[in-house]
């Protein structure tokens, strides 16, 4: 249907067909896949968890949002930079905004790294500075990575399985780093999972932590003797992580070199304002990047397949046997101990900082309103974050045997 | 996506690799980036135009790495590999074990050093 305008400034008359312009206007409807609106669901399930329950919302808020964005039919948010040959005329269409971030910032492993040094300035490393008996629980709590591992290796090459382990880390950019430097196929469901399972830890832990431990146990009393630390021990610290760390697990180093810079910069007295930068401006700005751009890769095509499903299940499997290995590394240490530990402290071991930390606590006081588990919990929680760590490069390391 | 622009890709580019130009071409049409082996045995040797070598590097590990089309790519089902890799279990607990206990221990001879000296905390 034709329509003629008149332009009565300009005399003339502009005639347009309006059916076809208005047509246009839904032309995208027909690509719009049934698979992306299931996208569209789980990003605001995402956006649901984080506004309304507060679930990690620096993460879940960005990956919700942007898991819609990416799934809009013809997107040009995520879209891979294409060299085209057509008819002897060579081409280049730019790559879109969350792939160039993604290119930038985290197939270079920059941002988790740089995020890292964020981090690092935020850990107060003196609860396990003043009780280092504490670290072996960070130890124990890495039993979810390498079972997973195994598990993972029935399904996937062992590069991939590696990088799925390490989902088990419950630290994204460590989980980044590893599945980046084994070159896995599933970089982004592995991130997607890291990422996802960490704001999750408050639904996943307390159930497996209950299952595992009786009301008496969880009830144990631990009084905090608090130890005098001296500023040197507290400089030294990092300095000497970094270096243990390096000289056992090469592949580390720079994972474990910037969590310990940033923790320097926190300690060392003299660098106040970077310190405060690095905790708020820097890990504020790095982490807007970084859950955007993970979510690039939440693409319906990648997303909703049976690898991706399948890896999302063996992260979970990660976090359970972490919480599971920690717990129960606990128990086994009360069989020989006089002054009985509390075996929720174990699962704190896990990595996810600071959610852990407080899930134990908050787990004692609904036991016990007299009990305060913060303090040992937090301090294992801490040298879960130093282990995670060490437990990649050691995974890294393998990989030279794969 | 991606795979959409390589067929379309493959096709078109026969009337450019025909075309007389001071540039070898890679030719298109004769690989399937979906087929590793067809990827792999391409001879990049004598090809000196640095789009087709771009095109060709950015493309080459589609087959492999693609789980579009095929819900199933990438996994595969091998239960003996649980029971193989479990060394890589025991050793790395084992190795994670033992570099957490060298931490504590030197931290704890950095608190005995350094006891009473500029101690700031609790």
């Amino acid at each position: 249907m034709k329509c003629f305008i008149l332009d009565f400034k300009k005399g003339k008359i502009f005639h347009m067909d309006f059916l076809s312009s208005f047509a246009d206007l839904f032309s995208n409807f027909a690509n719009l896949d049934v698979r992306q609106v299931i996208m569209w669901v789980i990003g605001g399930v995402l956006i649901f968890l984080a506004i309304k329950k507060e679930m990690e919302p620096t993460l879940l808020l960005p990956m919700g949002f942007g898991a819609i964005l990416v799934n809009l039919p013809g997107s040009s948010a995520a879209v891979e930079s294409v060299i085209s040959v057509v008819d002897g005329v060579i081409s280049h269409s730019e790559a879109g905004p969350l792939r160039t971030l993604y290119e930038a910032g985290i197939a270079n492993e920059l941002f988790p790294l740089i995020l890292f040094i964020g981090i690092g300035a935020m850990i107060d490393f003196g609860p396990i500075l003043s009780n280092p008996k504490l670290m072996i629980f960070g130890a124990a709590a890495q039993f979810g990575i390498f079972f997973t591992f195994c598990l993972a290796s029935i399904f996937f090459d062992l590069p991939d399985a590696a990088s799925i382990g390490i989902i088990g880390a419950a630290d994204g950019p460590t989980a980044i780093v590893v599945a980046q430097q084994l070159n896995s196929k599933f970089v982004g469901p592995i991130m997607v999972a890291a990422y996802s399972y960490m704001a999750l830890v408050p639904i996943i832990q307390p159930p497996v932590i209950k299952a595992l431990t009786t009301k008496k146990e969880r009830m144990i009393r631990m009084p905090y003797k608090p130890a005098n630390v001296s500023k040197a021990t507290r400089i030294l610290f990092p300095i000497v992580i970094t270096v243990i760390a390096g000289l056992f697990a090469p592949s580390s180093v720079s994972l474990v070199g910037f969590l310990m810079f940033g923790n320097l910069i926190r300690e060392c007295g003299v660098l106040d304002s970077l310190s405060e930068t690095a905790q708020k401006v820097l890990a504020n700005l790095i982490t807007i990047f970084l859950g955007i751009t993970i979510a690039s890769q939440m693409h319906y095509e990648q997303f909703l397949a049976l690898p991706t499903l399948l890896i999302l299940a063996l992260g979970l499997f990660a976090f359970i046997f972490d919480t599971a290995g920690g717990v129960i590394f606990a128990k086994i240490l009360n069989l020989f101990l006089k002054e009985k530990i509390n075996p929720m402290v174990g699962a704190a071991g896990i990595s996810a900082f600071p959610m852990a930390g407080r899930i134990v606590h908050k787990l004692g006081i609904k036991e016990d309103p007299q009990n305060f588990l913060l303090m040992q919990s937090m301090g294992v929680n801490v040298s879960g974050q130093i282990a995670s760590v060490i437990a990649g490069g050691l995974i890294l390391n393998f990989a030279q045997y794969f | 996506m991606a795979n959409e622009n390589t067929t379309n890709t493959a096709v078109d580019t026969t009337s450019a690799v025909s075309e007389a130009s001071s540039h070898t071409h890679l030719d298109f049409s004769a690989i399937d980036f979906n087929d590793p082996e067809s990827v792999a045995s391409v001879d990049l040797s004598g090809i000196n135009c640095q789009a087709c070598l771009e095109y060709y590097a950015a493309h080459a590990g589609e087959g492999e790495s693609s789980t579009e089309g095929n819900l199933l790519s990438g996994i595969e089902f091998n239960p003996g590999n649980f029971v193989a890799n479990l060394g890589y279990m025991g050793t790395g607990m084992l190795g994670i074990f033992i570099v957490i206990a060298l931490i504590m221990g030197v931290t704890t001879a950095l608190n005995k050093a350094f006891s009473g000296k500029n101690s700031d905390e609790q």
